[in-house]
């Protein structure tokens, strides 16, 4: 004889419901089931309605009999925010239905309160512990985003009369976000994500994720401080790369060979074996970089699915190198290119020059030159320009290349080089007879050099006087 | 929608809006008849129609009957208020009244409105209720609202007193 199991059925799903209209929608669906009254639905109108009363007789301190109807619909709007956040906690739907039933709707309403403003304490906790592990990079919406927009909503939020209310300019986009939560709700999720990438990142040095995103912005023909991007997104998808090309967990940066032996690696793989492999490696970092927390784990597992697509599309198109960032050689790294057809006009070179200025950080100013500007006119220009300071002046010149120090060199020594242009070397420069402020701090730089790098200057700087014996 | 629409303020307040009766407002002539003002059931059911539909026109939601009293107790001993025009009067002071309302952004509690409009209505206006309306009360509001911005935008705002409703 066959069994029959007969399953108790729920017909109600939390999940079905739009969480902005959780309450009223569960109520119809309830009422549709048969699983409401309509009496209940009278009582539960009725007390909506009397809440709506008491709430503007609050907000109007008892001086005024009437409001606007915006401001009516915003303290109504606000009411069923707070009921919903009860309501939806309830694991079981029937369970809130039940609740509703028994007609305590002002009971609901004050718990939902006291849930809401429970959110808004814990929520406020997390963000002074993110404020306090804040990363390190120049991203201007991460930055604003943290400094700024977060305590702008902590400041104006208000749970009593407007608890829907997400008013924060937050720009900095999470890898995955919930744009569709609103109040408290959204920002909760918002700083429990924002705390979980944090956590991530800090397993890596500051100076490897700068690197990483100077090259990302150099992919992508962007300033990396200026766009909206999401550290975490572009660390992991690195990390990855890098367990997969040479098991690496903690190393982001992938240099020119590493991106070799990964494209080795995947070459003419099809998609459950690339899946596989992105699988493997995600276990791999979680398990090297020692993160327990369930929540971070899984949130790492879920990119997965963001990562596969995109990764089957570059590999179908030949173009895995605008998935994984691969690092550029550092004596081009900042690719400042002579380029004499790029001269700035007048008023981009001042709010350069201002930018500069407004910059304390020696090499954020590197930073700002090295986006900014392209000509060896504009360069000499920048550096006359009284907006680099004492050790400001090596800091530039650590992020330039061989060829561009040459230059620098060629016009700073120049009087050496005419004097006995054979004879010239890097290795025995001295500041005597420089005036200008830039040279005197080229020429303490040199001496700082290792021999080998000297040589090669020296040598770009002799090879260049044989093409064009006639310098200066 | 078995729940109706509760964001239609209108019809969702429907029970909780105390309704002006027609013997509310004729009872107001308890106290107006001591000035030798009355308005017969005609005029007070007009008065129940202009005060209606000026909540709807400026947009507003009215939880009480209290204003129609404030503004006969208020207006009354004014020597510029005859009995001809006495429903004609109450019914422009209860549109200007809530037009004031929105003009001055909620910002003024309700008493101390109608003690200003008295004072406008009695003194530089001389019972003028296009005066009223068109030149004092607007300029008043006009200067309120540039006092509330500079107050609003100044560099150190006092932060609201949080309040526990519940």
């Amino acid at each position: 004889m066959t069994k029959t199991f007969i399953d108790k059925i729920t017909p109600l799903s939390r999940h079905a419901f739009n969480p902005n209209h959780y309450t009223l929608e569960l109520i119809n669906e309830a009422s549709r089931l048969g699983l409401i009254d309509q009496k209940s639905l009278n009582n539960f109108q009725t007390q909506i309605m009397s809440l709506l009363t008491d709430l503007i007789i609050k907000y109007t301190k008892g001086e005024s009999t009437s409001i606007k109807v915006e401001t009516a619909q915003r303290i109504l709007g606000s009411i069923l925010y707070v009921i919903d956040t009860h309501i939806s906690s309830f694991e079981n739907p029937e369970d809130a239905i039940e609740l509703i039933n028994a007609g305590e709707i002002k009971m609901i309403y004050k718990d939902g309160l006291d849930l809401v403003l429970a959110f808004q304490k814990e929520t406020e906790t997390l963000y002074q512990e993110i404020k306090n592990n804040k990363l390190d990079i120049p991203i201007k919406a991460y930055q604003s985003t943290i400094d700024d927009a977060l305590p702008g909503f902590f400041k104006i939020y208000d749970a009593h009369f407007q608890a829907q209310d997400t008013m924060a300019g937050i720009d900095y986009p999470l890898l995955f976000d919930e744009p569709d939560l609103q109040g408290i709700v959204y920002i909760k999720q918002y700083l429990e994500k924002l705390s979980l990438e944090t956590q991530f990142c800090r397993l890596f040095p500051i100076e490897d994720i700068g690197r990483v995103l100077l090259d990302y912005g150099r992919v992508y023909c962007l300033d990396y401080r200026d766009a909206l991007i999401n550290i975490f997104e572009i660390i992991l998808t690195n990390c990855i790369f890098s367990v997969l090309s040479s098991n690496q967990a903690r190393q982001p940066v992938i240099t020119p060979y590493k991106y070799e032996l990964l494209c080795d690696r995947l070459n003419g793989l099809d998609h459950p074996q690339c899946l596989t492999l992105v699988s493997d490696a995600i276990e791999t970092l979680i398990s090297d970089l020692c993160i327990d927390q369930a929540q971070l784990k899984n949130y790492m597992r879920d990119y997965v699915a963001v990562l596969m697509p995109r990764l089957m599309n570059a590999l179908n198109h030949n173009s895995l190198a605008n998935v994984v960032i691969v690092a550029v050689e550092k004596d081009v790294e900042l690719d400042i290119v002579f380029d004499e057809g790029s001269i700035m006009d007048d008023e981009s070179f001042r709010a350069l020059v201002d930018q500069i200025i407004e910059c304390e950080d020696g090499a954020e100013k590197a930073a700002i030159i090295a986006s900014g500007v392209r000509s060896l006119g504009d360069f000499i220009d920048v550096l006359e320009a009284d907006c680099l300071f004492d050790d400001e002046f090596s800091c530039l010149f650590n992020t330039l290349g061989d060829m561009e120090l040459s230059i620098l060199a060629r016009i700073a020594f120049i009087e050496d080089l005419r004097s006995d242009p054979t004879a010239f070397s890097l290795q025995n420069i001295t500041n005597e007879g420089l005036e200008i402020e830039w040279q005197i701090e080229l020429a303490k730089f040199f001496p700082g050099l290792d021999s080998y790098r000297l040589q090669s200057i020296d040598h770009l700087i002799h090879s260049s006087l044989q093409a064009k014996p006639g310098l200066g | 929608m078995v729940v109706k629409n509760l964001l239609d303020i209108y019809p969702s307040m429907g029970s909780n809006i105390e309704k002006l009766t027609l013997g509310e407002v004729l009872n107001t002539n308890l106290e107006s008849q001591k000035y030798g003002l009355m308005l017969n059931a005609v005029e007070a059911q007009e008065l129940i129609g202009a005060r209606n539909q000026a909540i709807r026109n400026h947009g507003r939601v009215e939880l009480s009957i209290g204003v129609v009293h404030s503004i006969v107790s208020i207006f009354c001993p004014s020597p510029y208020i005859n009995q001809e025009e006495y429903a004609f009067t109450l019914n422009e002071l209860l549109d200007i009244f809530y037009y004031m309302k929105n003009e001055t952004e909620d910002t003024i509690g309700d008493d101390e409105l109608l003690g200003i409009m008295k004072d406008y209505f009695n003194n530089s206006c001389q019972g003028s209720l296009e005066l009223l309306k068109n030149r004092e009360m607007t300029g008043y509001a006009n200067k309120l609202r540039r006092e509330n911005q500079a107050r609003d935008y100044a560099p150190e705002r006092n932060s609201n007193d949080d309040q526990d409703i519940y």
